[in-house]
């Protein structure tokens, strides 16, 4: 399964339920020659409070989740003159050590691609209506992020 | 006497045990906080959490104040965790 978000050229936003392989979104990330390409692959702990943590459930309310996914890209793509933006977020079951979400952003130079990226990971845990379950071996548990 | 649909995400449906329920309010008029007062009336386990439960309305949050017209559908949205 696909969800995807606004249709623009320069923009790829995406919730999926299949793994997320960074190389799939490389040639769209480089089809322009701009000077500075950022990528952040978050990836599922195996280890967590004290804790194994063996697998994360992501859960998403996808009608909310991909205009708001959309929204702080564009705003980094304004904000940041960047070229390209790639976010793209696993739903389902993601084991550990898998990609649980992954941005890719291009931009001039470095500074702008560096905190794009940042901005987009950190408005994206505080703002996206996207949950996750960890997975113990003895059980599992609900976490929020913190602001 | 309104009907409002109501459903649930994530922590929120796994203690309701349902993503979605259909509940009938007798005040007039029902608010938002009357609806999460009445959840956390019956599903103690939500209670806990009620001040940092997000409602929305029609893809928009709403505050405790909005009141909830009959036919409307409100979502019970848990704190996020994306990432």
């Amino acid at each position: 399964m696909v969800l995807s978000g606004l249709p623009e050229s320069y923009l790829q936003i995406k919730l999926v339920s299949e793994p997320i392989d960074p190389a799939a979104y490389r040639s769209f990330l480089e089809r322009t020659s701009c000077g500075a390409v950022v990528e952040f692959r978050g990836t599922v702990r195996d280890w967590n409070r004290d804790r194994r943590v063996t697998a994360i459930e992501y859960e998403g309310y996808a009608d909310m989740a991909l205009p708001m996914m959309s929204l702080i890209a564009y705003e980094a793509v304004d904000r940041h003159h960047l070229k390209q933006a790639v976010v793209v977020h696993r739903l389902g079951r993601v084991a550990a050590g898998e990609i649980g979400v992954f941005v890719g952003v291009t931009a001039p130079h470095r500074h702008e691609a560096f905190d794009a990226c940042r901005e987009i990971i950190d408005r994206l845990k505080k703002d996206v209506t996207l949950w996750k379950k960890e997975i113990y071996e003895d059980g599992s548990d609900w976490i929020a992020n913190h602001p | 006497m309104i009907s409002v649909t109501i459903k649930f995400f994530a922590y929120a449906r796994d203690v309701v045990g349902r993503p979605v329920l259909v509940q009938a309010f007798e005040q007039e008029p029902c608010t938002v906080a009357d609806v999460l007062a009445w959840l956390a009336g019956s599903y103690p386990a939500l209670a806990a959490h009620a001040d940092r439960l997000l409602v929305a309305r029609n893809l928009k949050y709403v505050s405790r104040e909005a009141v909830v017209a009959d036919g409307d559908e409100l979502v019970i949205l848990p704190p996020v965790g994306g990432g």
